[in-house]
């Protein structure tokens, strides 16, 4: 994926457009970031990797969007 | 070797998403049903426990059963009555089950029943029983808070019953296990001392569940896929030669997921969230029982089961029928 990708997908889930996205917007920042919103960004983006995001250990840890790029990236997921 | 009866009852108080509306006003219980899959579930009265409803589903199940022939009973429960002593010793006498008989708690949740389902066909296999009762029984509902997004949705209180025998259709096993107490605090009661400070064992009193659903799920995603895939090649099967999963009725969400990351037919998935919610280590046999009721388990079938979750704990098995 791309990082454009994510910032689209986690804009989606956020109901914000994508070029309000920051590397910052996360759980601390972003009221709606919610329990709710980290599983749906979980899933969308594990549904668009074809599973891959499921296999990072410590995924769930990347609260913001700038942890999930870096976990992405450690891991091979994004371009 | 074979599962011959299953009986469950569930906790008598029921309670709609119409209840968790009235209490939690900015609950949005249409997402909330669209991610569970839940509409309905049965918590315990003030004079229901895990006890009073394990009797009563044994009770129904020997109904048509000799009980001076039962050789074990196993309670799965990590809501007891009472810690000391084992419920199922007083299980055993409430039911008048020989004195001849094996009788011992199991502390699992999720993976409990195929735990349970695991030891009882070993003790059966090695010629120790002929036969082995096998008692699920939890009252979660008795520790979430009224106002927990995470957990009050879900859970929901059962119990079951199932009789393992000796018979000489079908087969049970073989199994798989996975453990990993990394995540015990994204599903436990707390405060809890022991696991928080690592070796203090107060007890703590009035301790509430916690879950961190985002957690457990990715737990889920990350884990159940793998190890199918390692059960099935234990058992020399493919996909394709699984007639039903049932996997643990934890929530939609999961069982969404699972069914994309293993490629399943949905057909192939068993559901039974809706009318009985998640009754932890009951979902298994209460599904399986659903199931059989359906007229969808026939003679000559091959089930996969799997248990996962609070532990983190994982177990799996097959059943021939």
């Amino acid at each position: 994926m791309t990082r454009e990708e994510v910032y689209a997908t986690v804009g989606q889930i956020l109901n914000i457009k994508p070029e309000e996205v920051t590397p910052e917007t996360g759980a601390e920042t972003s009221p709606d970031w919610d329990s709710l919103a980290h599983i749906n960004i979980l899933t969308a983006l594990d549904e668009k990797t074809n599973g891959k995001i499921a296999e990072i250990d410590d995924f769930m840890e990347a609260s913001s969007v700038e942890k999930i790029c870096a976990a992405m990236s450690q891991n091979g997921l994004l371009s | 070797m074979n599962i011959s009866d299953i009986q469950f009852v569930l906790g008598g108080r029921g309670e709609g998403l119409d209840t968790l509306s009235a209490d939690n006003a900015s609950w949005l219980v249409d997402d909330i049903f669209e991610k569970t899959g839940i509409r309905d579930r049965h918590l315990t009265g003030k004079n229901e426990t895990a006890f009073t409803m394990a009797r009563a589903a044994t009770e129904e199940l020997l109904k048509n059963i000799d009980r001076d022939t039962i050789g074990g009973l196993i309670f799965v429960t990590q809501s007891p009555d009472s810690q000391i002593p084992a419920t199922a010793c007083v299980l055993q006498a409430a039911c008048s089950l020989p004195k001849t008989a094996l009788a011992f708690d199991l502390n699992q949740g999720c993976s409990g029943f195929v735990y349970g389902l695991s030891v009882a066909s070993s003790l059966i296999a090695n010629g120790n029983l002929e036969n082995c009762l096998l008692v699920c029984a939890e009252t979660y509902g008795k520790y979430i808070a009224p106002d927990d997004r995470a957990c009050r949705p879900i859970f929901s209180d059962a119990a079951s019953a199932v009789l393992i025998g000796s018979g000489e259709t079908g087969s049970i096993g073989p199994f798989v296990f996975s453990t990993d107490g990394n995540g015990a605090q994204n599903l436990m009661l707390a405060p809890n001392a022991l696991i928080e400070n690592g070796t203090a064992r107060t007890r703590e009193t009035n301790p509430t569940l916690h879950m961190n659903g985002a957690k457990v799920l990715h737990f889920t995603m990350g884990q159940v896929p793998k190890f199918t895939r390692a059960l099935l090649e234990k058992a020399s099967l493919s996909i394709d030669d699984i007639d039903l999963f049932i996997f643990h009725q934890a929530s939609n969400l999961v069982l969404d997921n699972l069914t994309r990351l293993l490629d399943l037919a949905d057909k192939k998935v068993v559901r039974h969230l809706e009318s009985y919610g998640n009754t932890v280590s009951s979902t298994i046999p209460i599904a399986l029982e659903l199931e059989r009721r359906a007229g969808h388990i026939r003679p000559g079938m091959t089930l996969l089961l799997m248990g996962f979750g609070v532990g983190y704990s994982l177990a799996g098995g097959i059943v021939r029928t």
